[in-house]
């Protein structure tokens, strides 16, 4: 009997042991949330969720930037630079390069591709489907962190499922890789039903508003077209984005310029445009910590300007290119007085200063000083500031930006004259009838409507206004014409196309110098003029000579991409 | 492994049916003497070995005469006050003589034989020590490489059995406390830089009965046993006689020795040097370099103060005990009390521990016994930081102890009043240079540490130990038994962390802009960990006739939940308020929730065959929490079990017929042995996928994650290990020779493997890697002297290993590791924790030197940067005159040649003279400290040595200019700071005298006297060279000027009652 019982007890106990094996050995944590009980199916996880996809593209959020500018041919690095800088802007950066962490793209994918496998779409509330502006706004983080990726990268892997295993990740390490074309094309099918699903809005977080953290879909599907060649789509986002009635997105008037005709003072209100991601010009943007304790910082100051943490040695500078192009700008003054009205140019040699000549966004951006310093003193003399950078945040897209691209998509599409309007003078209603042709207007009604009481003269200027005085009445700022008049309207267009093409690209570098956009939009125009010399030959001029070995390396278009590791 | 256990276990069962059938027998005779006297011996047991059914004593002239079983190859004799012998019986079984040696000796016998190899030691009687861990480096320094953690009291000692088994996973032994597999916490965080919160300080050295390491044959230890395994068994009562045991012993501990630092004047000079290297502009205006009497502020600094006086002081520790045993057949019990208050040399580093300890055996009822015991611990200490810490530069220096070598030597620690008297109030943190870099520069008034971070919610740590444990046990009948032994324990660490306004500099903090400020820190730790293991046995022994068979196996389950927060904040407002609270700046948390859960299933089988053959087979396999899903091992249960299996063979050549014509060889044991363990040691999350909540936008929301993507293969390291040994007793017992070998793989290896940049993540945790060992151990005690009053025993062991790394992940890629400002290379073909760094060819001397050389390093913008005179002349390995990585060589191994012990035991009558020497030999150490006290780029006080550091043109010397910020790098990390860290040690010197009373209420009384640390011989500079700075094999050999030991003094009294 004593026996029995013994082995009966023996046998329960390792009965337990067996049958209950692998439930026994789960744990928990509350450091960290494990795969399986990150479910998102509450809202305040899928807030979370969001919030951390954000906070890994912080993690990119410099690179956006320096990868853009410091390959172009705006900037150059200064002697102090970093030897990382220095070989990203001479496109010998290896594999170690500190600025060449393709992993981090993948980390915002990833996080991406989690919630959007994840996420329960299907969950309503009082019919309302809780997450759709969620899941739309992790589709537009997804497809912008692919865009970037694919302008830094060249080809890659597109990755839409989550990689939460080794073999995963391996396995889609070593699959096909795409171009950015099929890369745009994919992402511009899988945005479009989302197109009219509002950003969320999470109100203020920390000071910020948070619907500027979010991708505008449009401009972002506006972008994808352009990489992808499909002008008149493109141009229809970008119309669509800047005119959605009741959001309607003007140019306004803010500018630097000469008000006066001794040309001694002048008005900027154009360096307040990039004080903080709260201004106007800014559409969204990356929210960048203050400080290191609390997160990712952005180290573009120390980059770009004189800083107690650089010892006031800054790294870039402006290229000669930049100051050349900037110099060779005429700066228009409309002068009236009572009666009198006449139109002035600035001189193109100032006393004062020598960037007083030109454009004057270089001068509004780019302040330098010396300061009386002893020679031991491991600080510089030499200060400089670049007031567009903003450690606030890294902006994502910003107006002006956006109108230079519809620009380019209009262009392309076969709209010069609309395209041109938008440097020279803005587009509404009035504009349209003076500066575009009937034809073009008629051709392209959808991609040219402004609604008469959002856009007025009052709020409405060329991009090229913004440092070069009045364009409108700038007699050396026209729309290029054939020398003689050519056969049918078509050759027209077809001949004004590039030319147009050349002044946007010239006017994207003065707009938007130092913000990571020119070796990009060099790369896109080379790409779709199957011109690799339309890169090569300003950047490989952007000290004012020409460098050869530059030049030739850069003919072969598979130097344009970091090495992938 | 399967197979070989049926084999041998039908071997067995054959060989039963064949020892049933031999039932001859024969008389063993012989007699037993004093080996020092040669007097015949009455009354001593002699029994057939290992079978004490057959047994006789020994008559008035000490003859016996004993009838054995014709397969008995020895007997053993036992008396008390002599030490076992065993006595092969050869071929001449009518003259089976043996020749005693009393306790005074070492025990060269064991009542029991077993086929694996042991190392046990005992009694530590006659010490103030406040741990085991002095006695584990005393005892068995060759077996345990044992490295000091620091002379702060009980800190132990990192410990290293069987070489370095492990590159970033555990490398410390398994602590086994009655018979409870116990997590000593080894790589937990405690908020004082320069302390290891040793949890062995809570068991108090006189409740411990033994310790035993165990060499091999630690099967039933599974995944947990291949660092080596240290059981320690706490004392139980044995006779009926009540025994009441009283200690009290006391200590005085002198000043370590410590660098010999710069003077006032040469400090001053050292300073105004450094200035002119710097960017100031105007000096001039500095009030210390004013050296007119007269001048108001020339008091405040025109002293010659030894700071070290200040934060180091001669102090003394005391230990009382009381340890009561008693019982009857029911219950016996175990009880003792002990507290101990010990003062560290450091000052405000104290110690004190109350321990209560109940060990009970009771036999509930027949054939049921059950044990209970309870134990409870209360540590609580002082603490200050210590030590030289990790970047130094980034942040003020807070510990007191190295704040006492560099603080300037020509200010005072007490504040000047108008008068230009010295007051009674601590000086304020310095501000000599306040006129040039504000306070960037300033260094804190280590005596306002101590003072103001004294008291409760400062500078605490209480460190409490529960634990209790039920062990029935049922005993079928004589051969098969059945136990569980079930404990629970709960360690709770509470630490508090103050740093003063008062007296320390405003200082930045890393994260923080570089224009911001702090003025001091409040930290709070709350460590919890509780854990539960059961551990069910089932047992089966018996004899049939010239077979020995024993047999148990059974189930182990352990959980462990470790839970800790920590909490961290600025600016206090005032000293009054030390505490945390929400109005703290840049507060910040971090914590860590482990949890872990094993089980463990296993079998061991012991058999010998007339005790002339042993052999051992044991088997386990394991399952973990922390063990991926898909890792590699048999899938059984929903679950991976590791199988982990051992055996072990010995053959005592003594005991064959043949061996007794060989003169002068008493006893002979041959084992071999193979076993395959584990370490388990893996990060609790790492085999899942987990996400992690990142606070942003200015803490004000979190972002959640992919922060892991989980090794779902991921396992425990494996190594194999093959152990042989040989032991002999020569010479009529009188020297003893031990020798063993042992070589063993371990492959898996827990390491960060890079992942595919899919992933998004850099990397994660893989078993990638392998490395080998290969070692020996030696020892040989001789017994010198056996006289009727004098004995004299020497005794000196030696241990030796080799270990190489064979792979690494990532294609064998090498990496290295910055660690207390020294870089670590991890290779193939190489050790584990090698220095490289640069090589040195003195100073150059002149410009013209200097401009041939034309040796340049490249600023992080690539510009060069070329080596003038005065700078240290790199050795350009690549050659190619710029100095940078390539150049880099191994220049420094922390591993020593040889290492161990030797002790001497002199016995006069009552008296006996104890000496111990430790000594580690061809071992580097990187002196981190004299890298700071000999840098030259800061404003910290230096060592005398800096006084030849080269001034002028054409100097000729090995110490380079001052610089200040260091910008050519001449004290980088280089073989400048590595020295030979050998030495020898006379680690103690123990005279003691048991009083010869005896009566009804005193059974005895003994006087000690010690002294610890008499002298060293070593080249080292630094304070100790046995230290070590932390458990991790990757910063081995790194002296960071933790507290070193100094010569002590001790004192006891032990009473038995």
């Amino acid at each position: 009997m004593k026996k029995t019982i013994i082995s009966l007890a023996l046998a329960a106990t390792f009965g337990i042991f067996l049958s209950s094996c692998s439930d026994l050995m789960e744990t928990d944590s509350e450091l960290v949330m494990f795969q399986k009980d990150n479910t998102l199916n509450s809202p305040v996880d899928s807030v979370y969720s969001v919030m951390g996809i954000i906070y890994k593209m912080q993690k990119i959020a410099d690179r956006t930037v320096l990868i853009g500018e410091m390959r172009g041919d705006l900037t150059t690095t200064t002697a102090n630079a970093s030897t990382d800088l220095k070989t990203l802007a001479n496109f010998n950066a290896t594999a170690n390069n500190k600025y060449n962490r393709v992993s981090d793209y993948y980390a915002v994918i990833n996080n991406c591709n989690y919630y959007l496998a994840t996420v329960d779409t299907s969950l309503t509330k009082r019919n309302v489907k809780i997450f759709e502006s969620e899941y739309a706004a992790v589709k537009a983080f997804r497809a912008w962190t692919y865009l970037q990726l694919a302008q830094a990268y060249g080809n890659v892997p597109l990755v839409t499922d989550p990689v939460l295993t080794e073999a995963k990740a391996e396995e889609e390490q070593n699959k096909t890789k795409s171009g950015i074309t099929d890369i745009c094309n994919y992402f511009i099918d899988d945005l479009k039903p989302y197109i009219n699903v509002n950003l969320p809005s999470y109100g203020t977080i920390g000071g910020y508003n948070s619907k500027r953290f979010f991708i505008p879909m449009r401009a972002l599907l506006g972008d994808l077209c352009l990489w992808a060649g499909r002008y008149q789509e493109a141009a229809q986002y970008y119309h669509d984005y800047l005119t959605l009635t009741g959001q309607e997105i003007t140019t306004g008037t803010s500018g630097i310029y000469w008000n006066s005709t001794d040309f001694k003072n002048f008005i900027n209100n154009y360096s307040t445009l990039f004080n903080s991601s709260n201004a106007q010009e800014c559409q969204s943007y990356i929210p960048m910590e203050s400080s290191e304790f609390n997160g990712i910082t952005s180290d573009l100051k120390n980059v770009y300007n004189s800083t107690l943490d650089n010892n006031y040695f800054c790294q870039v500078e402006p290229s000669t290119a930049l100051k050349n192009l900037s110099k060779s700008q005429r700066f228009c003054l409309v002068y009236s007085t009572n009666a009198k009205r006449d139109t002035l140019y600035a001189p193109t040699k100032n006393e004062l200063n020598e960037l007083f000549v030109g454009d004057l966004r270089l001068y509004a951006n780019w302040k330098t000083n010396v300061i009386n310093q002893s020679a031991t003193s491991k600080y510089s003399a030499n200060r400089q500031t670049i007031s567009k950078i903003n450690s606030d945040g890294i902006t994502t897209y910003r107006t002006s930006v956006i109108y230079l691209c519809y620009a380019e998509a209009l262009n392309r599409a076969g709209y010069p004259q609309a395209a041109f309007a938008i440097l020279k003078c803005g587009l509404n209603s009035d504009n349209l009838s003076n500066y575009v042709d009937s034809i073009e207007r008629t051709n392209g009604a959808s991609l040219l409507s402004f609604s008469q009481y959002a856009f007025t003269e009052q709020n409405t200027q060329g991009v090229h206004s913004r440092g070069c005085g009045d364009s409108r009445a700038n007699t050396y700022y026209n729309l290029p014409e054939p020398s003689k008049s050519l056969a049918t309207y078509q050759d027209t267009v077809n001949y004004q196309i590039p030319l147009v093409e050349d002044m946007i690209a010239n006017e994207m570098a003065l707009e938007t110098q130092f913000e990571g956009n020119r070796f990009f939009d060099l790369m896109r125009i080379s790409m779709h003029r199957n011109d690799p010399t339309y890169l090569a030959k300003p950047v490989s001029e952007r000290s004012g000579s020409k460098d050869e070995t530059l030049y030739n390396l850069l003919l072969d278009k598979n130097n344009w991409y970091l090495p992938l590791k | 492994m399967k197979k070989t256990t049926i084999i041998l276990m039908m071997l067995a069962a054959s060989l039963t049916v064949a020892a049933q059938r031999d039932t001859t027998t024969f008389i063993v005779k012989g007699s037993v003497s004093d080996a020092a006297t040669g007097d015949p011996m009455p009354g001593v047991i002699v029994e057939a070995y290992g079978n004490n059914r057959f047994s006789a004593m020994t008559n008035e002239t000490g003859k016996y005469e004993i009838k054995v079983p014709s397969y008995i190859s020895s007997v053993m004799m036992r008396v008390d006050g002599y030490n076992f012998q065993q006595c092969a019986i050869g071929k001449n079984h009518k003259a089976v003589n043996a020749r005693m040696y009393t306790v005074s000796f070492s025990s060269q016998y064991n009542r029991s034989t077993v086929a694996s190899k042991q190392k046990e030691t005992s009694q530590f009687d006659n010490s103030s020590a406040e741990s085991i861990d002095p006695f584990i480096s005393d005892r068995l320094g060759a077996d345990v490489r044992s490295v000091s953690r620091g002379a702060n009291v009980g800190l132990g000692n990192m410990m290293l059995i069987n070489g370095i088994n492990s590159l970033q996973a555990n490398t410390q032994p398994l602590i086994v406390i009655d018979g409870v597999i116990t997590d000593m916490q080894y790589s937990r965080s405690v908020i004082h830089d320069g302390y290891y919160n040793n949890l062995l300080a809570n068991i108090n050295v006189n409740d411990i009965e033994k310790v035993t390491v165990l060499k091999n044959g630690t099967a039933i230890y599974g995944a947990k046993g291949a660092n080596g395994v240290l059981l320690i068994q706490t004392k139980r009562n044995k006779s009926m006689a009540t025994k009441i045991d009283v200690t009290i012993n006391g200590r005085y501990d002198l000043m370590p020795k410590l660098p010999k630092m710069m003077n006032a004047e040469d400090y001053r000079l050292y300073s105004t040097q450094l200035l002119a290297s710097t960017s100031a502009n105007d000096i001039s205006g500095l009030k210390f370099l004013n050296n007119d009497p007269t001048y108001y502020y020339y008091k405040q600094y025109h002293n010659n103060t030894d700071w070290t006086k200040e934060v180091y002081h001669n102090t003394f520790s005391q230990n009382y005990g009381i340890n009561v045993q008693g019982g009857d057949d029911v219950a016996n019990y175990n009880l003792s009390v002990g507290y101990s208050y010990a003062n560290s040399t450091l000052k405000d580093n104290d110690f004190s521990r109350f321990n209560m300890r109940l060990n009970t055996d009771i036999e509930l009822i027949r054939n049921l016994t059950c044990r209970f015991d309870a134990s409870y611990s209360d540590v609580n200490r002082d603490l200050r930081d210590d030590g030289v810490s990790s970047d130094i530069t980034n942040t003020t220096v807070t510990s007191p102890g190295l704040l006492g070598l560099i603080k300037s030597p020509f200010l005072n620690p007490y504040a000047f009043d108008v008068k230009g008297n010295q007051s009674s109030y601590l000086e304020d943190a310095d501000n000599y240079l306040s006129e040039v870099f504000g306070s960037d520069n300033s260094l804190a008034n280590p005596s306002s540490i101590l003072t103001y971070g004294e008291g409760k919610n400062r500078n605490t740590l209480g460190n409490r130990t529960i634990n209790i444990a039920i062990t029935p046990k049922y005993n079928f009948n004589k051969h098969l038994t059945l136990y569980e032994h079930f404990s629970f324990s709960l360690i709770n660490t509470n630490e508090n962390y103050y740093l003063p306004i008062s007296g320390v500099p405003a200082f930045k903090v890393n994260g923080l802009s570089s224009t911001t400020y702090v003025y001091n820190v409040a930290e709070s730790l709350a460590g919890r960990e509780s854990s539960i293991s059961s551990d069910t046995r089932l047992g089966w022994e018996n004899r049939y006739g010239v077979h020995k068979i024993d047999v148990f196996g059974g189930v182990r389950y352990l959980s462990d939940n470790y839970k800790l927060n920590i909490q961290k904040g600025y600016n206090t407002g005032n000293d009054k308020t030390p505490n945390m609270s929400s109005s703290l700046a840049y507060k910040s948390t971090d914590g860590a929730d482990d949890k872990c859960r094993d089980i463990t299933w296993y079998a061991n089988a012991d058999y010998n065959y007339a005790e002339k053959y042993y052999c051992t087979a044991g088997l386990s396999a394991e399952t973990s929490s922390r063990f991926g899903d898909d890792a590699d091992g048999i899938n059984m249960f929903g679950v991976v079990w590791g199988l982990f299996p051992s055996i072990q063979g010995a053959w005592i050549l003594s005991n064959e017929p043949w061996m007794t014509n060989i003169k002068g060889i008493n006893y002979m044991k041959l084992n071999v042995g193979l076993d395959i363990s584990g370490n388990d040691d893996i990060d609790y999350t790492a085999s899942r996928t987990y996400f992690k909540a990142n606070t942003m936008i200015g803490n004000s929301v979190d972002g959640l994650s992919i922060s892991n993507i989980g090794n779902t293969s991921l396992k425990w390291e494996t190594t194999k290990r093959l152990t042989a040994g040989l032991e002999t007793n020569i010479i009529n017992n009188r020297v003893n020779l031990q020798f063993n070998y042992f070589k063993s793989w371990t492959n898996n290896l827990l390491t960060l493997k890079q992942l595919a940049y899919t992933s998004g993540l850099s990397e994660n945790w893989s078993n990638n890697g392998k490395l080998e060992n290969n070692g020996f151990d030696v020892s040989a005690t001789i017994k010198v002297l056996n006289l009727k009053n004098w004995k004299w025993q020497i005794g000196a062991s030696a241990g030796h290993y080799i270990n190489t790394i064979t792979a690494l992940p990532d294609d064998n890629k090498s990496f290295t590791t910055s660690t207390y400002g020294a870089t670590i290379l991890t290779q193939v073909g190489s050790p584990v924790g090698l220095f490289y760094g640069y090589k040195t060819d003195g100073v150059f001397s002149t410009t013209a030197e200097a401009k041939t050389a034309a040796l340049y390093q490249l600023s992080e913008s690539g510009k060069k940067e070329y080596f003038e005179a005065g700078d240290m002349k790199f050795v350009d390995l690549h050659q190619d005159n710029c100095i940078d990585e390539n150049d880099r060589t191994v220049i420094g191994n922390p591993n020593p040649d040889i290492y161990g012990n030797i002790s001497s035991d002199l016995t006069f009558k009552n008296w006996t003279l104890n000496a111990v020497f430790n000594y580690s030999l061809g071992n580097d150490v990187f002196n981190y400290e004299r890298m700071i006290l000999e840098g030259g780029c800061y404003f910290y006080n230096q060592t005398t040595a800096m006084n030849n550091r080269w001034t002028c043109e054409g100097q000729v010397t090995d110490i380079p200019r001052v610089s200040y910020q260091d910008e050519m790098g001449n004290s980088r990390f280089s073989d400048r700071w590595i020295e030979d860290g050998s030495y020898i040690r006379l680690r103690s010197l123990t005279l003691s005298y048991a009083l010869p009373i005896r009566s009804t209420y005193l059974q005895g009384i003994t006087f000690w006297g010690s002294a610890e640390n008499l002298f060293t011989i070593t080249k080292y500079l630094g304070t100790d060279p046995n230290c070590s700075s932390g458990n991790n094999v990757l910063s081995q050999g790194i002296d960071r000027g933790l507290l070193g030991s100094g010569r002590s003094f001790s004192l006891g009294i032990k009473i038995n009652l």
